[in-house]
């Protein structure tokens, strides 16, 4: 391997982040070329991407562009740097990176401190792409608790009225969920005897754990990953961070830090510890089919329109956890397509809450009417998120949930009527909020309401091309994901 | 729009089926799991006599609807939307019916459903318009969550030993075989309770697309949109597209025994349900929208008795028909801007084609030789009937079809007569009708010639291998023998009388007054109140799910969120007083010390001896 691409990518994404916070007002002019240099370095990363590189000698799975350097080296302990990518990662960099621009073209008009705000925006998003390569347990924690911070600054400095309540409930929440996690993570480490933090030592090391410490191991990390997800009824976190955030922060929150207990639970669960995922079923079975039902029927009675998009979150987010929890290739795949397209769905509808909001100073959606004369843009924005969210077929999520609910039937059978079922008041929700909000006779609508600004038009058209785009081509992400060591995928 | 009519054309003179798989969406290569052949998702194309059929009703409807649009949409604005619009509708009708597998069927499904969505709500300043079309969205949804589910059964079903030779369904996509025999027929494998559940689904998929019951509520509501979107929602796109999957279901998959009871069943009560509901009601295009469910059940009843491709050819002729019937009204709509039958009256004479065009699409509706209709209703019901030996459960649907053969000729006239007939509008503030321009008129003369002779079609061979498919499949129309003739006569004779009480009771102008009495008033309501389906799916809407939804939304702010926020203040409190204890004076801390000294003994003598014996020693 001639360069060692991930360090490049982390040390320009450091350096930009830096450099956004030093630059003042160009804040945003850096943090535009930064992020469009984070996509090429992406693109660069998918075209050297060879191929899931298989099992190594001792049946442990590989990862492409490995690189490993000795860290804190203590006789009993060997921590490294070690960082490297499969599929999966690969297409939670991609979403990182297309979220950040799009959250920075989006967010170009902010005035209140831009140098803070984009650095901040640039932070969170070099500790997400952190969390996705890391590939040891001290490297992991560190970028996890990376993110942490900006987001709460975001929420906490830029946010709506009560963005202290919120913010620090989104802290204690998810820190607590952290600590849990990372007694989880070293309990795994000490327990299993692993030579080292390293990904592949622990995964080895863990086949010889028992069936019972492998339960209680499992649901520490299940505790400390759902807390993210988020899943009921540790999810009230969630509805007043996003209602609260400012509108990027809110595409963050939903488009990338959810993904991370998601994608902790595969990379650091799911795979590490088959008999604890076996004998933990039942439990996030019962977990998963509660956030659908939940976070479903909460959107029905929200006003707000961002507590309605972060309660549909929810429910999205149960459906990608009765995916993973449902053992099959088919439902890892699955979950991590329903991810991608919640990380990208999610992310727009927040942009058009967040434009409603600045057009019509409200996002109530009693007092709004009938806005699609005066905003067609916008409007048409908002039911391409809304029917994607329900998953129309043609736009992006529809390929994920068609999988998630396939692998759902193949595992449990006429279970799958509760997700199902729970599809039709999705639609309910999402028509509704249209029927009251796009149509029906103008109402609460200002004199000088005009169509959205163009930054905020072209980081939600990007949005909507790829919803489309991915709709219509999933195989596109789906080749990527199933060139992954997970157990079933046949690589390459 | 051409290119469609020649495919249907060329499939016409040499059937046989074209396939031509394009492109894999997902795939699985070969692994142990349980797809042990891979797995493959794909989207290909598929034209065989069935899709040929419906690619000539798309076509030729979308064509004259888009034709009659230029001068009836002409003063509304978002033209730009509505004609593409209604070009992505036809499209995505277009593709449902050359799919050539169940998933692709699917997403072609839910495209024409969401484009009615835009459609119905083209009028979105209209709240009733928004509200329709959010109706139509979700009923049907109930619809496509079922056949979701009756897809994930047949696939798995069919994962390893599907339809096709090698691998199986899981690793050649969805793909429907075209065989000569319905798989399932062939084949019954596994558990058939599986199966009935799955055609059950698949049933509930296409009766909320067709508009059968129990999820017949949306269709008259979507008389919100232009009278153009009816047309073509009724006649060749989102409610063909139900009957449509039936019928695929059955010629390749194949129904249960139960479930084609269950399907019989439903097509034949609706057929006459939605007759009842058309006896009484005031606005035209609604009278004729409980017209196009009633005729949709003949369909579902024809597919169900085993006959798909005669419900198929009645879909055929009742797309021409049903399109000419709205497209009339649609001029009676244009000319005097009101859709209320007891205002109109004696357009006659003003109207004169259109007048023509209503009558020959009421004329094929009722079922009088020699207009289209009753072509394929007649081979419909003298189908089942040869099929009631057979079945005899069939008899109360068979005679409930019959039935509604008088109330349609009875309401369809009632309203030409009412609208038509007499001397003058009973609304004398009405405009001054005049005939619709010649960009309306000649979709109308088209639809007409198609009205009055679309059911000799089968005369023609080539027409009719189509609706032989190859080996008689999809049932083979009956002879007509003795029997068919008297059966033909006699629901002749239903129609006719039907035709000559409306004549009795609204024509010339006439009036007919309901008589006071509590019962014939009481009934006349629930006619109305369309039986009360809709104030009841209202009610659960709205006191059901969302009350219940109110309550959980009170449940997470309160109880989840009061919880926590109750630990937070415990520990705030807690906090509170243990600071306290710091009062920084070493006398207190001396104190502490002294007295967790004689807790920490206390403690040890009352627990060492329990654990030395249970230890054995410290």
């Amino acid at each position: 391997m001639a360069l060692p691409l991930i360090s490049i990518v982390l040390a320009t994404l450091l350096a930009g982040t830096v450099a956004t916070f030093l630059s003042g007002r160009y804040a945003r002019w850096v943090a535009l070329a930064m992020s469009i240099v984070f996509v090429a370095e992406v693109a660069v990363l998918f075209l050297a991407y060879p191929g899931w590189p298989g099992y190594s000698a001792s049946m442990i799975p590989g990862f492409a562009e490995g690189e490993s350097y000795s860290w804190i080296d203590l006789s009993w302990m060997h921590i490294n740097y070690t960082v490297g990518v499969d599929g999966i990662s690969l297409i939670f960099v991609l979403l990182t990176a297309i979220l950040q621009i799009a959250t920075v073209v989006y967010s170009w008009a902010e005035d209140r401190r831009p140098a803070a705000y984009f650095g901040l925006v640039l932070l969170t998003c070099l500790g997400c792409f952190g969390v996705f390569v890391a590939l040891d347990v001290l490297l992991f924690f560190l970028f996890w608790e990376a993110v942490l911070v900006p987001m709460f600054f975001l929420i906490g400095y830029w946010g709506g009225p009560d963005r202290r309540y919120a913010a620090l409930k989104f802290f204690v929440y998810t820190h607590v969920a952290s600590i849990v996690m990372l007694v989880g993570l070293l309990a795994l480490v000490f327990y299993s005897g692993a030579s080292s933090f390293d990904f592949s030592s622990i995964y080895a090391a863990a086949r010889g754990l028992g069936p019972v410490t492998q339960t209680f191991l499992f649901l520490a990390l299940f505790f400390g990953f759902g807390v993210k997800f988020p899943i009921v009824p540790f999810h009230t976190w969630l509805p007043d961070a996003h209602v609260e955030a400012p509108t990027g922060g809110s595409v963050l929150l939903a488009g990338l830090l959810l993904k991370l207990g998601g994608y902790g639970l595969i990379r650091w669960a799911v795979e590490v510890l088959p008999s604890g995922l076996h004998t933990t079923q039942p439990i996030l079975f019962f977990v998963a089919f509660l956030s659908i039902i939940w976070g479903s029927v909460l959107s029905l009675s929200q006003r707000d329109l961002k507590r309605l998009v972060a309660y549909s979150s929810i429910n999205h987010m149960g459906i990608v956890l009765l995916a993973i929890a449902l053992d099959s290739s088919l439902g890892l795949l699955a979950a991590v397509l329903l991810m991608f397209a919640h990380g990208i769905v999610s992310g727009l509808l927040f942009m058009t809450a967040g434009s409603v909001h600045h057009t019509y100073g409200t996002r109530d959606i009693a007092s709004l009417g009938g806005i699609t004369p005066r905003t067609p843009a916008l409007s048409t924005m908002i039911m391409v998120g809304s029917l994607a969210s329900l998953g129309l077929p043609a736009l992006i999520s529809f390929p994920a949930e068609f999988t998630a609910l396939l692998a759902t039937w193949n595992g449990l059978a006429y279970w799958v009527f509760i997700p199902l079922g729970i599809l039709v008041v999705t639609a309910a929700f999402y028509m509704w909020m249209m029927q009251r909000v796009l149509f029906g006779p103008p109402k609460g609508i200002p004199l000088d309401a005009a169509e959205v600004p163009w930054y905020e038009g072209v980081g939600m058209g990007l949005l909507v091309i790829l919803t489309v785009v991915f709709g219509v081509l999933p195989s596109l992400l789906v080749n990527v994901i199933v060139s992954s060591p997970v157990k079933g995928f046949p690589g390459t | 729009m051409v290119f469609g009519v020649l495919i249907g054309a060329a499939e016409m003179l040499s059937p046989g089926s074209y396939t031509n798989v394009e492109y894999t969406w997902l795939h699985l290569a070969p692994a142990p799991g349980p797809f042990p052949n891979g797995l493959s998702l794909v989207a290909g194309t598929l034209v065989d006599p069935i899709s040929a059929l419906m690619l000539l009703v798309v076509t030729i409807v979308g064509f004259a609807v888009m034709l009659y649009s230029i001068e009836y949409m002409h003063h509304d604005s978002g033209l730009p939307r509505y004609y593409s619009e209604l070009s992505l509708f036809l499209a995505a009708m277009s593709g449902l019916v050359i799919s050539d597998n169940l998933l692709e069927f699917f997403i072609f499904w839910e495209l024409v459903g969401v484009c009615s969505y835009f459609l119905i709500g083209f009028y979105y300043d209209k709240p009733s318009a928004a509200s329709a079309a959010k109706e139509a969205f979700i009923v049907t949804r109930v619809g496509d969550v079922m056949f979701l589910l009756g897809i994930f059964i047949y696939f798995y079903h069919y994962a390893l030993a599907g339809p096709i030779g090698s691998g199986g369904w899981a690793a050649n996509g969805f793909v429907f075989t075209r065989g000569s025999q319905p798989f399932l027929a062939s084949s019954v494998r596994g558990s058939s309770t599986l199966l009935t559940v799955a055609g059950i689904m698949i049933l509930g998929g296409a009766a909320g697309k067709s508009a059968q019951f129990p999820l017949h509520v949306w269709l008259p509501d979507a008389m919100e949109g232009p009278t153009t979107v009816s047309a073509l929602i009724h006649a060749a796109t989102m409610v063909a597209a139900g009957v449509y999957l039936l019928a695929v279901a059955s010629l390749f998959l194949g129904f249960t025994s139960f479930d084609l009871l269950l399907i019989v069943a439903i097509g034949g009560f609706t057929a006459f349900f939605a007759a009842t509901m058309a006896v009484v009601h005031p606005d035209i295009k609604r009278v004729i929208a409980y017209s196009t469910i009633s005729q949709l059940g003949y369909m579902v009843l024809a597919i169900g008795a085993g006959f798909a491709m005669l419900g198929l050819f009645h879909l055929f002729t009742h797309a021409f028909f049903k399109a000419l019937l709205f497209l009339a009204a649609g001029s009676v709509i244009h000319a005097i801007g009101t859709q209320d039958l007891f205002k109109m009256g004696g357009l006659r004479k003003t109207m004169r084609l259109t007048a023509a065009a209503f009558a020959i699409g009421g004329l094929a509706l009722a079922g009088i030789p020699p207009f289209a209709g009753f072509w394929s209703k007649d081979d419909i019901l003298a189908a089942v009937y040869s099929d009631l030996g057979s079945h005899p459960a069939y008899w109360p649907f068979f005679l409930l079809a019959y039935a509604a053969v008088f109330l349609t000729a009875y309401y369809i006239f009632r309203a030409w007569f009412l609208a038509f007939s007499g001397e003058k509008p009973r609304d004398p503030t009405l405009p001054e009708a005049h005939e619709a321009p010649w960009v309306m008129r000649i979709p109308m003369i088209i639809l007409s010639a198609l009205a009055v002779g679309g059911g000799l079609l089968i005369f023609w061979p080539s027409f009719d291998s189509l609706l032989l498919y190859g080996n008689g499949v999809g049932g083979i129309p009956p002879v007509y023998g003795s029997t068919e003739i008297v059966l033909s006569s006699v629901s002749v004779l239903l129609a006719g009388g039907g035709i000559l009480l409306a004549w009795r009771l609204w024509g010339n102008g006439r009036v007919f007054v309901l008589a006071e009495t509590a019962a014939a008033q009481s009934l006349r309501r629930l006619l109305l109140n369309r039986y009360y389906f809709k104030v009841g799916y209202d009610w659960i809407g709205l006191n059901g799910v969302y009350t219940v939804a109110r309550a959980a939304d009170f449940f997470d702010r309160y109880v989840i969120d009061g919880t926590v926020h109750g630990f937070e203040r415990t520990f705030a409190l807690l906090s509170d007083r243990l600071r306290r204890i710091q009062s920084g004076f070493v006398s207190d801390y001396a104190s502490y010390v002294v007295a967790g000294l004689i807790l920490v003994f206390v403690l040890l003598l009352l627990i060492a001896p329990y654990l030395v014996s249970a230890w054995g020693g410290i």
